[in-house]
């Protein structure tokens, strides 16, 4: 039985993305408030506080594969060969104040970013891509806020400087071989896209670029 | 878990408990005492070489605490620099101002099958490779202005500047860093002195004066300097004046038909000085003129 490439290697990129900004809040938070209270103890003339000023996950994909049809024992055995390249970058930054409802729902920030994208993406592996890259925004936005939830009420000197964090920046850069149906092929010629996510002031901003 | 690492550690932990046991029930203490360090002792080890399974928040909290330890041990450092600190020196605290990290980690699972003859076989495979890092950075932030850290740690303020010396003190000329600008200082009545320009008083002066000091457009106020100034500047008139007025007494004291005579006798004087004299005199200034501009 053939072992078809597919593009799955993007399912677990959500499920990383949220555990990163879970662990991320937690660490910022455990971070400020143990040097809040090592401030409080020590007699400083000037009030620092060390906190996660920004954090940034970066995943590298790669799928080599090899789909050879019957081989003679006197033929050569063909090498793997790379399908699929992929990076995708993930960043966070801390939050402002004023971060805690005022802004729309990443759900409703995630249907916009997927209508544009969706219009700009016509290949299958594209889509898989682009849809992955909306399920890390989102997933990676609302673990953050879920994260840094229950630290929401605590009186800390942390809060006048720091309210958690967001996603500041997501893009995802895919190397393939495509077939002419927009599928991964081990024969297909590699083509580059780009997309990039940026965070506007008041939905995310969504630039595609295929080469 | 690697349990082939665990057996030395299982050994010495039963030796140990045999240990204890026979200590026991001898009811021997120093046996006691030394059975509970060979325990002591065994789970050390055992923790040392447990190799420990971590996750990514094991990491970054890793991370986290690191750094408030070394900052803690900073500040018990900067207490110790305070407390020694020279007088010249000015007081501070050390900060660890940024720390990076970076964890890195790779996935790599393959799917392979095939099937194979003798003489002929079909296989595919399928590698999927996925590489991941996490950057993280801490910084130590100042918190806001506003807060009230603040209060109980004021901000460190600059020195106070002390007020200046009294006139009768000796005064200290401060030097101005001014380069290729010319100070013209000079005294001036008080009535005509400009706005803004403070009015020293000398004791026992007749008239109230003020210095005016100007360097390339700029107006000192530099109320030391300028009373350092005036004061060297009205001493010599000072002195013009008493010299001046004896001149006069001394010439009010003299017979009034001598002052005529001794201006006309002075003049004369000059006139009457022969004429070789006078030519030798004007051949001197001539030399003296001539040698001058050899010299440049």
């Amino acid at each position: 039985m053939a072992e078809e490439p597919s593009p799955d290697v993007f399912r677990m990129l959500p499920v990383s993305a949220a555990a990163t900004a879970t662990a991320l809040a937690s660490t910022g938070h455990a971070i400020s408030a143990e040097s809040a209270r090592a401030f409080a103890l020590a007699d400083r003339s000037i009030p620092f506080f060390h906190a996660v000023r920004s954090a940034r996950v970066e995943w590298n994909l790669s799928l080599s594969a090899t789909n050879e049809g019957w081989r003679w024992l006197w033929q050569r055995r063909r090498s793997p060969k790379t399908v699929l390249e992929a990076r995708v970058t993930l960043s966070f930054q801390p939050a402002a104040p004023e971060w805690h409802d005022e802004r729309p729902g990443v759900e409703a920030w995630s249907r916009a970013l997927w209508a544009d994208l969706g219009a700009q993406g016509e290949m299958v592996v594209v889509q898989g891509l682009l849809r992955s890259l909306v399920d890390v925004y989102t997933e990676a936005e609302r673990a953050a806020r879920r994260a840094w939830a229950p630290f929401a009420g605590h009186e800390s000197p942390l809060r006048s400087v720091l309210a958690g964090y967001e996603v500041s920046a997501l893009s995802g850069r895919i190397r393939a071989r495509l077939d002419d149906g927009g599928e991964l092929s081990t024969s297909g010629a590699p083509r580059m896209l780009e997309i990039e996510i940026a965070r506007a002031v008041d939905r995310p901003r969504a630039t595609l670029a295929v080469g | 878990m690697d349990y082939k690492k665990l057996r030395p550690a299982a050994r010495a932990l039963k030796k140990a408990l045999v240990a204890l046991e026979n200590a026991l029930a001898e009811e021997i203490d120093d046996d006691v005492i030394a059975a509970v360090r060979a325990l002591d002792d065994t789970r050390a080890d055992i923790a040392a070489e447990v190799p420990t399974e971590g996750s990514v928040e094991d990491f970054l909290t890793g991370i986290g605490h690191s750094v408030i330890e070394a900052q803690k041990q900073l500040d018990k450092a900067s207490s110790v620099y305070l407390d020694r600190l020279p007088a010249h020196a000015l007081p501070a605290s050390f900060q660890i101002p940024k720390v990076t990290a970076d964890l890195k980690f790779a996935v790599r699972s393959v799917n392979q099958s095939k099937v194979g003859f003798i003489i002929a076989s079909r296989s595919s495979e399928a590698t999927k490779q996925l590489e991941q890092s996490v950057h993280l950075e801490i910084v130590a932030v100042p918190v806001p202005a506003d807060h009230p850290a603040w209060k109980r740690a004021p901000p460190p303020q600059a020195p106070a500047i002390p007020p200046p010396a009294a006139a009768t003190a000796p005064a200290k000329v401060r030097s101005i860093d001014i380069d290729e600008t010319s100070i013209h200082v000079e005294l001036v009545d008080a009535d005509d002195a400009p706005a803004g320009l403070e009015v020293y008083r000398a004791p026992g002066a007749p008239r109230t004066r003020a210095l005016s000091a100007t360097a390339g457009g700029f107006e000192s106020l530099d109320a030391p300097a300028m009373r350092a100034a005036a004061v060297q500047k009205s001493a010599p008139a000072k002195v013009r004046a008493a010299a001046k007025k004896s001149a006069k007494a001394a010439g009010k004291a003299a017979p009034a038909r001598a002052r005529p005579t001794a201006k006309k006798g002075a003049k004369a004087a000059g006139k009457g000085a022969p004429a070789r004299a006078r030519a030798a005199a004007k051949k001197s200034a001539v030399r003296t003129v001539a040698t001058r501009a050899s010299k440049r």
